[in-house]
């Protein structure tokens, strides 16, 4: 590559790319006349415009130049008139493409700033995590290296092809739809949660595409210099390139075809549902399902540069696996090490399931002994019932569980029961399961009974929350005034916690358990267990005016107050109400984690902690 | 000013040399003027530079040119005389052996072929 | 020194062998005429020279540089291609400044120069220019990096009579500096005729003859004469015959020592000898064929 030649192709393509910019341009007006026409918010459509020009135009716009680069570099004036310049044939080739990944990046950035201009920040579109489009499946999932790599992908696929063929269009439709195929296969993939294998096979196929494009620079004008006699070896190239482009996406779509078939088998509703539920962070739990889920939760992680950023009620820590290291390491992070999801066990233990290309690790973060293990046979963790389980299909019907610690000890060997049932009567004999009994009526666990004030609405055991340090468990039931959700406490006693509004409670570091009822209000059962008095917050939300999430994050509820974050603020109310302290926090802030002395909450670069006057401190990033 | 013929059996620096000799002895260059540089003369007649040196190099040994300090090349003072005494003896020793080819009835024709043949046995 | 040598230089394109062990050598300074009809291998023969086609086998030197692929021939050596092509979508300046960013040795002001003398106006745009445009960039482009080799390709073809005047005196310029070595083609080599020290004769992807221009112009005569013996017509290799009728025939020899054998050989009587004129001896050289007559 040469200074002067990469200004010489900028110059040569920069149409190929001022008409994808024009094409873009030109939306911004239809966008407004689509929403004067149809009522639509105008907001609303440039949003979704501005989303596919992302997601869709930016690979199209790099199709578009790389073929346009492609082809000029395959045609003979450009050949004739460039082959007598001194720099290689090689580095004409070279500097084509990368003076056509440089129009497509400024295209890329184009729309992007045009979207911050109209506010909507380029993490809208790529970090879709950010609830943008309020789906808790793609939590944490950072779009711009996916993104990043389909444009290479589709911009060298064009590249190579037009140069072989002479004919950009061609050229740029036929990569167009390799990639297209590849895509397609990793969007199955994600569907099913087999995203890694995916990655693999598509960072693959990029990859050979570009050795592709680079051996066709290296081979030089030959091809088409002396395009009559060199015709054959094209037309090998051309095969051959397009073995390249097709074999991984075939190999995706054998991994994603595999894993279809056995989706029946996934979807038998309990063991479905049981797995599912501890893959999703947000409210969507079905109703019951929280007790399922209450270990599980009160870790914040974030993978920083070589570690894991640990929030939770013992504080905010640096997590850092030992074999991190090395300097791939360091480069391919961002691609190849990605956290899964984190729990706390019933034995509090927290445990961190990363994947680390190719292979997951389940990783005890703290305990006796921090310690990982590999799991080369493709099985997956997942926290059921306070217990984290490994869990594999062995064919199309059957689902295999079985206990980490285990597994740990025992590698393969671990003992491995079949199904979810099998699990739930295991753990019916073990304390602490609550079961409902007396026809639905009383609850029983570790040899206690309770005598429930209404009848139980689910006969699904009962998982007990930590009330003050003592277990106490919540079970929905349908009284005279409707369903509520009982309190069972340790001293054998039971109250009525809440009204049933909704599906999920929460927990607090200082054992305060909380649910939001109806006309925006805030219960809560103290750490002693006893009942208080709901709280509005009906006031603040006029006040904040269309916070983007319609639920405040409690942080603490004590003293008749509570602290919530809310529309970009913390706030205190009091027993009634009112607004007693309002405090602004950073911009962006993604997730929340309450402490027993403040709050931990993440931006999109950093972590911060804030104490209950609302005073601010950065959580320095490990390393 | 001079012409030559790049195509003919002449070479090239002889034909130069009798273009620069007619030149002084027509009287167009004087004794003492500046002699034509290389360059230009190679550039108006098409012909490599080095071919006009080796000319010119030729008639300053003749005496035809000299050179001088701080002059570069002029014709030399003798030089109108040297030049026409080579071209007066080629035309009395040419009218001569007309006359006595016209007496031996040989055409234009052939005279021309004699000419010629000599040329090539000279050489 | 040689500004250009290659030995047994061989390269096949689609099945064909184009250069079939080329081999020759010119001496720095020396101005070579290359004679060849088409396809004879000459466009095969610039690439490899210029470092753009790699050859099958034999060496190749250029300035006493083997190719490499890296481009440091072409930047040391000035070329000028038979059809001259340079983006539409520039301007004569552009040109200039694109090529000056990439030839180390690039001069401007020299190009400058040239442009002045050519009559060129670097404001030009290239989009629909006319032949004589483009044939004097050609030779500014060519010229521009002060190259010690030129390699010129029809340097002269389609253009009007003035412009090919100026190109011409371009050439005849560079070549009063010191150790210019020029290979040039043409289809009119008559008026490159005073230029020329040497022809090289191009035929079946091979050097099959090279003559001295002076010998050429010395020797190069046609012999009739007539035959002592009409069943034994002298076999002289070199010597191409012409024809005649019966017992008078003539042939055009290019060297003196053919020319000797020929009139040595006894086989004619009363031979008439005359010079052959320039422009004939190349027409006689292009009929060579692998070193044979054809």
């Amino acid at each position: 590559m040469s200074i002067p030649l990469i200004r010489l192709e900028l110059r040569k393509n920069r149409l190929a790319a001022a008409s994808a910019a024009a094409a873009f341009l030109v939306t911004l007006p239809v966008c407004r006349l689509v929403s004067a026409a149809t009522g639509l918010e105008l907001k609303l459509s440039l949003d979704a415009a501005l989303t596919a020009w992302v997601l869709l135009g930016v690979p199209l716009a790099a199709a578009l130049v790389g073929a346009a680069a492609g082809a000029s570099a395959a045609s003979r004036d450009a050949n004739e008139c460039e082959a007598l310049l001194p720099p290689s044939p090689g580095r004409r080739a070279f500097s084509s493409l990368a003076a056509s990944v440089l129009l497509a990046a400024a295209f890329a950035a184009f729309v992007l700033a045009t979207g911050a201009a109209l506010g909507m920040p380029p993490s809208r579109f790529l970090s879709p995590g950010q609830k943008a489009w309020g789906a808790s499946f793609w939590y944490g999932l950072e779009l711009s290296p996916l993104l990043a790599i389909a444009a290479l992908d589709v911009l060298a696929g064009a590249w190579t092809l037009s140069r072989l063929l002479g004919h950009g269009v061609a050229g740029g439709l036929l990569a167009l739809a390799a990639s297209a195929l590849t895509g397609a296969a990793v969007a199955v993939c994600f569907g099913l949660q087999i995203e890694h294998h995916a990655w693999g096979a598509s960072c693959l196929k990029t990859a050979f595409v570009l050795a592709a494009a680079g051996a066709l620079a290296k081979v030089g004008a030959g091809v088409v210099a002396a395009r009559g006699a060199e015709r054959r070896t094209g037309a090998h190239g051309l095969a051959a390139v397009l073995a390249l482009l097709l074999l991984p996406a075939a190999a995706i779509w054998g991994r994603a075809w595999t894993e279809l078939r056995m989706l029946d088998a996934r979807a038998t509703p309990l063991e479905a549902e049981a797995v599912y539920r501890y893959q999703s962070f947000d409210g969507r739990y079905p109703r019951g399902s929280r007790a399922l889920a209450a270990a599980g939760e009160g870790a914040l992680l974030r993978t920083v540069r070589g570690g894991v950023l640990v929030a939770d009620a013992a504080g905010v820590r640096a997590l850092v696996p030992e074999q991190n290291s090395g300097l791939s390491e360091l480069l391919l992070e961002p691609f190849k090490v990605w956290v899964h999801g984190s729990w706390r066990d019933e034995k509090g233990v927290l445990w961190i399931e990363r994947y680390v290309s190719p292979n997951t690790e389940l990783w005890r973060a703290e305990g006796p002994k921090a310690e990982s293990r590999r799991m080369t046979d493709g099985g997956s963790i997942s926290m059921i019932g306070g217990v984290p389980l490994k869990h594999r299909y062995p064919d199309a019907k059957r689902l295999l569980l079985a206990p980490v610690d285990e597994y740990f000890v025992r590698g393969d060997g671990a003992a491995w029961f079949e199904g979810y049932k099998t699990f739930l009567t295991r753990r019916r004999r073990e304390a602490p399961a609550g079961l409902v009994a007396c026809g639905g009526t009383c609850l029983e666990a570790g040899g206690r009974r309770w005598k429930l004030p209404g009848a139980a609405l689910d006969p699904d055991p009962v998982y007990p929350d930590e009330a003050g340090g003592r277990r106490a468990y919540l079970v929905p039931v349908r009284t005279a005034k409707g369903e509520q959700v009982a309190l069972c406490r340790a001293d054998g006693t039971t109250a009525i916690a809440w009204p049933l509004h909704g599906s999920t409670y929460q927990g607090l570091p200082d054992g305060t358990l909380f649910s939001f009822g109806p006309g925006s209000t805030l219960w809560a059962v103290g750490p002693g267990g006893e009942v208080g008095e709901p709280l509005s917050y009906a006031r603040l939300s006029l006040e904040l005016a269309k916070p983007r999430s319609s639920r405040p994050a409690v942080m603490r509820r004590a003293e008749g107050k509570a602290w919530l974050v809310w529309g970009g603020k913390l706030t205190v109310l009091d027993a009634e109400g009112r607004t007693v302290l309002s405090r602004p926090l950073p911009d962006g802030i993604e997730e929340t984690v309450p402490l027993k002395d403040g709050f931990v909450f993440t931006t999109r670069r950093s972590a911060w902690f804030s104490d209950w006057t609302g005073k601010l401190r950065r959580v320095e990033n490990p390393r | 000013m001079i012409r030559i013929d790049p195509l003919s059996p002449t070479p090239l620096n002889e034909q130069i040399k009798s273009g620069l000799r007619g030149l002084i002895a027509r009287g167009a260059l004087k004794p003492g003027e500046p002699a034509p540089t290389i360059r230009p003369l190679a550039e108006a007649l098409k012909v490599n530079p080095n071919t006009v040196a080796r000319a010119i190099r030729e008639l300053v040994l003749e005496g035809v040119l000299e050179t001088k300090r701080g002059e570069g090349t002029v014709v030399a003072a003798g030089a109108p005389r040297k030049a026409s005494d080579g071209l007066a003896g080629v035309r009395d020793g040419l009218r001569e052996a007309l006359s006595q080819a016209r007496r031996g009835g040989l055409d234009w024709d052939d005279i021309t072929m004699l000419v010629r043949r000599a040329e090539r046995e000279d050489l | 020194m040689n500004a250009l040598s290659f030995h047994d230089v061989t390269r096949t394109l689609g099945g064909r062998r184009v250069l079939d062990g080329a081999s020759g050598a010119a001496e720095q300074g020396t101005v070579i005429g290359l004679l060849g009809r088409n396809g004879e291998g000459q466009t095969t023969w610039f690439k490899v020279l210029r470092d753009l086609l790699a050859a099958d086998s034999g060496t190749v030197e250029v300035l006493g540089l083997r190719p490499d692929g890296s481009g440091r021939i072409r930047q040391a050596t000035g070329y000028i291609p038979e059809r001259p092509t340079f983006h539409s979508f520039m301007s004569v300046a552009e040109v200039l400044a694109l090529r000056a960013s990439l030839f180390h040795k690039w001069d401007s002001s020299r190009a400058a120069a040239l442009c002045e003398r050519l009559g060129l106006d670097p404001a030009t745009r290239l989009e629909g220019a006319s032949k004589g445009t483009l044939g004097k960039l050609a030779w500014v482009c060519a010229a521009a990096h002060d190259p010690a080799l030129f390699l010129l390709d029809e340097p002269t073809s389609g253009l009007d009579a003035l412009v090919r005047e100026e190109v011409l005196s371009g050439l005849v310029n560079e070549l009063g500096e010191a150790g210019k070595t020029v290979l040039v083609t043409s289809h009119r080599m008559d008026e490159l005729a005073g230029l020329l020290d040497e022809v090289w004769v191009m035929a079946g992807g091979r050097i099959v003859a090279v003559h001295a221009l002076d010998g050429l112009r010395a020797d190069a005569c046609v012999i009739g004469g007539r035959l002592r013996s009409a069943d034994a017509p002298p076999a002289v290799p070199g010597a191409i015959p012409l024809g005649g009728e019966g017992l008078v025939r003539s042939w055009a020899v290019l060297d003196r020592a053919t020319r000797e054998r020929l009139l040595g050989c006894g086989a004619l009587e009363s031979p008439s000898v005359e010079p052959l004129p320039l422009d004939r001896a190349f027409s006689h050289l292009l009929c060579l064929k692998g070193g044979e007559l054809r």
